[in-house]
């Protein structure tokens, strides 16, 4: 019996330390191979607690192993982006401009129940009332009401120290026109973090070092 | 990248005490097997006495190296082994001694194997 506590006590302690080694995140939020990690250490943990016979170690070596694995392809999924598409997916736009994307929607086995399941959660009811809706990697929807301006939210055209041909062919934005605002901002792009942009023309600009954004309102240089 | 380096030790760690286990198991196992090929040698020119006796030594050199291996080989397969032992100990027969110094053998060698990692292991 006190072997059982004891052993419950120390797969606790090694429970709460793998949680906190991963991270900070909701469980909502978690990412496929993070959810599949919660689950396969929720079972490897029960295991030498059934079993007396069982050596501590064959249960804490895995739990420990599946930890510092995602730990280490979460720091690399930082450093490479395509990497981090391969592990993690993709955002897809399922509603552009209020029109819905029904081959994304089949691409991702969305039903149209899903949606407004999806939409009601978000507290819309009425799908007329829908600007832009996304699937984020950890499969929640994110969801923009319609505004007067009607225009699509702003997106990521640079990041990780690339542009995105994608995003600057949604936002209409020419890497020409972001190259003059760095110019005049005296800018490098080596030491961006962050370029938004949406079709408007409205830039948002953040650098690796905490300075302030550089904003720019429309196609106003 | 506090915890990418806590990973890495972490990973470095196991690493170590896997390699060092491995180590430690197999060349007990070795010796184990040596040790019994001698009372082997023994049973099989007719000493049967001699042979139960150093397996008898041998019993209690297991029992101190059974505790620590159970830190890492499964309960289910060092019971087996301790069951061989109380057998040969208590047997008078001759041919039950060898038949069960070869199975005292074999264990060892399924123990030493255990923890050696090949494709059978894996897979």
């Amino acid at each position: 019996m006190f072997i059982i506590l004891i052993r419950s006590l120390i797969l606790y302690v090694l429970v709460i330390f793998a949680v906190r080694l991963m991270g900070k995140r909701q469980l909502g939020e978690l990412q496929p191979s993070e959810l599949v990690i919660t689950i396969l250490i929720s079972n490897i943990a029960t295991l030498p607690l059934e079993d007396e016979d069982i050596p501590l170690i064959t249960g804490v070596t895995p739990i420990l192993c599946l930890v510092c694995f995602e730990v280490i392809v979460s720091c690399i999924n930082l450093k490479f982006p395509k990497m981090r598409k391969i592990i993690s997916g993709s955002p897809k736009i399922i509603v552009r401009d209020g029109v819905i994307d029904s081959q994304t929607l089949k691409e991702l086995r969305f039903s149209a129940d899903d949606l407004t399941m999806a939409l009601r959660g978000n507290d819309i009811f009425d799908l007329s009332e829908v600007q832009f809706a996304v699937v984020e990697t950890t499969g929640s929807i994110s969801v923009m009401k319609k505004q007067k301006e009607n225009s699509d939210p702003p997106q990521v055209i640079f990041s990780d120290g690339q542009f995105s041909a994608k995003a600057l062919e949604n936002t209409e934005t020419d890497i020409k026109y972001i190259e003059n605002i760095m110019k005049i901002y005296s800018l490098d792009l080596k030491d961006i973090f962050i370029i938004t942009a949406d079709s408007s023309g409205n830039i948002f600009i953040a650098d690796n070092y905490g300075n302030k954004p550089v904003i720019v309102k429309g196609k106003n240089l | 990248m506090t915890r990418f380096k806590m990973s890495l030790g972490i990973l470095g760690i196991i690493l170590m005490i896997g390699f060092f286990s491995c180590i430690a198991v197999n060349s007990r196992c070795n010796y184990f097997i040596r040790e019994i090929s001698y009372a082997e040698n023994f049973a099989l020119s007719g000493d049967i006495e001699k042979s139960t006796e150093s397996i008898g030594q041998l019993e209690k050199q297991w029992q101190t190296f059974r505790k620590k291996a159970s830190l890492v080989i499964h309960e289910e397969k060092l019971a087996d082994t301790d069951g061989i032992f109380t057998d040969i100990i208590n047997e008078n027969d001759g041919s039950s001694v060898i038949s069960g110094i070869v199975k005292l053998k074999h264990s060892f060698e399924m123990l030493r194997k255990a923890e050696i990692p090949d494709w059978t292991g894996i897979f």
